[in-house]
């Protein structure tokens, strides 16, 4: 179910006048309502999934209390146990079939042949959310930062909340469990502020992403007959485009949580006037850079293990960063030309430098300085989404290097005849 | 709680009915822009004038789909040719066409032209041809009654009381769950026509692509990475069976047609069980009696042929035209 579809415009307030009118009596009864709704939310999209949904969340829980043992041996394997399932899970319905190509390709590049056999599976809708909510609860677990959550059903809603199940944000136990285990009462403030998300979030993806997705696309699909204007004009629609989309979603799914009673993590802000790339990186789909940061970036050393560690540490994360995005070598180098941008300013300690202050700060308008530096970085940004938008490498270059070389073509945006159904 | 519901129902009553009365009123005085993309409509359009004025379709019809539209050429072909296939088109809407013109007028030759694709799904029908009104709602209605009948839609998908009403609400033009994508997405577009001048002049002839040559890969591969069978759609399948009906029972001669496929497109099909399906089903058309004819001149033709992944060039429907043309004085089908 998409937030933006007629069944969420019905299943939401139902969900809502039962919560807060039929099942607010316990707090038992809300959140099994929350799980029932989540399952049902989930399974609308497909039932076979959800069994794979309620079986990772079964497992994640169980493995809590296994990596809570005093046993620190003990709670190691079944630490491992957890990363080795949810990673599993993602690398057999997401990646597999990535890996088996590039393994026939390598083999054919020593002469060899290799047959593999691809999987004709569909990846699980929020399937790379999921399996990151497990694996911080886990995490979490190891490191002492909290006990593991007694009640199944306290832990199953925590994962298979419904309004993150699909595009996140993606949560953390410490911050999202503890509302769980409370009872919700109807805050009226926090109401109106969730339907304004709502319908924000509704505008931004229906209006202006969705529209600007029609041009984009024609640009995208046929760059080679665009000039360089279009395709510059082409690439910053992206850059709005893929903004407003996936801000939209996260601020439905924020709005949706509030009008439940519950305070999600913020997941963007403001990205696009970020005076350097290590403030995009704050800005931009926080939740996931975050737990990047904590659960890979840090434990791998972070920067405090001298320079060359934390080159290969930064690598590490954007890498993966950009995998996680999609099985695609494209995602990689996305993640890769963002390192690239990002490791000077932490070798030269200036990674940290915006981080109290904001732009235009006691100001109506933010100052010449500060406009160059948001231009520039928008427009590294924007440069790197060329490589996430396109399907493969050589298009990406095509792309810029149509750009580069300034070929003065026919067609202009948005007036190049649409591509006629059959 | 209280203050809230009521704020929020009021609040959210007069978006709704703000949006929908505004977009209503643009829809109704400016349908052109705001009932699909500009090109859409006035090919729609000008298609079902052409079909509501007979004197001016020649003798020998075609029905189709852009391929049609695209492959056959009424200039070569003859000028008792009318090329009255539309683009995003099904057999149905290529059945109502049929239906409409016997009414006043006789027809000698029907040719009928449809990508394989189009014989598994009707993708365009809520898009173009339900808020064109191309089919009468009783047309409409009918349409509904053979798909209950056989459990599956036109686009298929399940039918259900709510897909009718939402049809209905498509067909009079309520935006109350459509229109809002085509209504914001026209609110920037700029008005084209790039193709009734086309077809006023060549009789319904159009060519979309506009390449020197493409390899693109055709909709019958999208289609058949989820599914490997040629799944011809029962409703798609009863209409070309009526349409065919119709033409027997008018004494039309009926020529089968099927559009090629750039090389690639074949290549990536052949061997597959959708190519296999897709000729036996082809050859069916063999054995429905003397006024039914399989014409399947080529299943595919080279890149340098094809406009864009789907559609000939001027170069390719040239070919392909006159390839047609003298297949039909072989065969002493021509009508002049």
């Amino acid at each position: 179910m998409l937030f933006n579809s007629f069944e969420f415009l019905v299943f939401l307030p139902i969900v809502f006048l039962l919560y807060w009118f039929v099942f607010n009596k316990k707090l038992s009864w809300q959140n099994l309502l929350i799980l029932a709704a989540s399952y049902f939310f989930y399974g609308w999209w497909s039932w076979k999934f959800l069994l794979l949904l309620i079986l990772s969340t079964l497992l994640d829980y169980l493995y809590g209390f296994g990596v809570a043992s005093e046993n620190k041996k003990k709670s190691k394997l079944f630490l491992w146990l957890s990363i080795i399932n949810n990673l599993g899970i993602l690398g057999i319905f997401k990646y597999y079939n990535f890996f088996a190509a590039e393994f026939e390709h390598g083999f054919d590049l020593v002469g060899m042949h290799f047959d593999p056999v691809f999987i004709q599976v569909a990846l699980p809708v929020g399937i790379s959310f999921y399996t990151f909510h497990g694996l911080s609860y886990v995490f979490d677990i190891y490191r002492g930062l909290r006990k593991p959550v007694i009640s199944l059903l306290d832990y199953a809603v925590f994962v298979c909340f419904f309004p993150l199940l699909v595009a996140g944000p993606i949560e953390r136990a410490n911050h999202l469990l503890p509302q769980v285990q409370s009872k919700r009462k109807f805050n009226y403030a926090q109401a109106v502020e969730g339907s304004r998300l709502i319908l924000w979030g509704m505008f931004k993806k229906v209006v202006i992403a969705d529209s600007l997705s029609k041009n984009v696309d024609e640009i995208f699909k046929n760059y080679q007959h665009h000039n360089a204007i279009s395709l510059i004009v082409g690439a910053i629609a992206f850059s709005f485009q893929i903004y407003c989309d996936f801000s939209g979603y996260s601020d439905i799914a924020i709005g949706t949580a509030k009008l439940l009673g519950f305070e999600l993590l913020s997941n963007f802000n403001f990205p696009y006037f970020s005076r350097d790339i290590a403030e995009f990186w704050r800005r931009w789909h926080i939740s996931l850079t975050s737990w990047f940061r904590d659960y890979l970036y840090i434990p791998l050393g972070g920067s405090k293990k001298g320079k060359l560690i934390t080159v290969r540490n930064v690598f590490i994360v954007f890498l993966i960063s950009g995998f996680w995005h999609g099985a695609n070598w494209n995602f990689i180098v996305w993640g890769g030309i963002h390192a690239c941008a990002f490791l000077p300013l932490l070798l030269l300690n200036k990674n940290r430098k915006h981080v109290n202050t904001i732009v235009a700060a006691e100001r109506n308008l933010p100052t010449i300085k500060e406009l160059a530096q948001m231009i520039i970085t928008f427009g590294f940004v924007t440069f790197a989404w060329i490589f996430f938008r396109m399907h493969n490498f050589s298009d990406s270059l095509g792309y810029i290097k149509r750009i580069m070389l300034n070929c003065i073509q026919p067609g202009q945006f948005g007036l190049s005849p649409r591509d006629m159904p059959v | 709680m209280k203050k809230f519901l009521r704020e929020i129902l009021l609040y959210l009553t007069c978006l709704y009915v703000a949006g929908t009365f505004i977009i209503y009123i643009l829809l109704k005085t400016a349908p052109e822009r705001f009932l699909g993309y500009y090109s859409d409509f006035v090919m729609w359009d000008f298609q079902k004038k052409v079909i509501a004025s007979p004197e001016k379709i020649g003798r020998n019809i075609i029905i189709g789909d852009s391929r049609a539209m695209a492959d056959i050429n009424p200039a070569i072909m003859g000028h008792s040719f009318t090329n009255l296939a539309i683009a995003g088109a099904s057999t149905y809407e290529g059945y109502l066409t049929l239906k409409k013109i016997l009414q006043s007028k006789k027809i000698d030759t029907l040719i009928v032209s449809y990508g394989a694709y189009h014989y598994t799904v009707s993708d365009n029908f809520h898009d173009m041809s339900l808020p064109y009104n191309f089919p009468t709602i009783t047309q409409l209605s009918d349409l509904e009654s053979v798909e209950n009948k056989f459990g599956i839609t036109i686009d298929n998908t399940p039918p259900s009381t709510l897909r009718i009403l939402n049809r209905r609400f498509i067909y009079y033009h309520i935006p109350i769950n459509n229109f809002r994508a085509t209504f914001v997405r026209n609110l920037f577009q700029r008005k084209i026509d790039p193709y009734t001048a086309s077809m006023s002049a060549n009789s319904g002839h159009v060519l979309f692509g506009k390449k020197d040559s493409s390899n693109e890969l055709s909709q019958e591969i999208v289609q058949t990475a989820s599914t490997k069978s040629f799944s011809k759609n029962p409703v798609l399948i009863l209409y070309l069976d009526s349409t065919i009906k119709l033409a027997k029972k008018n004494h039309i001669c009926v020529l089968m047609v099927p559009p090629p496929l750039n090389y690639a497109t074949y290549k990536a099909l052949e061997k597959t069980q959708y190519l296999t399906e897709y000729n036996s089903f082809l050859s069916s058309f063999k054995n429905q009696g003397p006024a039914v004819s399989l014409i399947y001149l080529c299943p595919y033709l080279p890149a340098s042929f094809f406009g864009d992944r789907s559609h000939l060039n001027a170069r390719g429907s040239n070919y392909f035209s006159n390839l047609l043309k003298k297949e039909l004085e072989k065969s002493n089908d021509l009508r002049k």
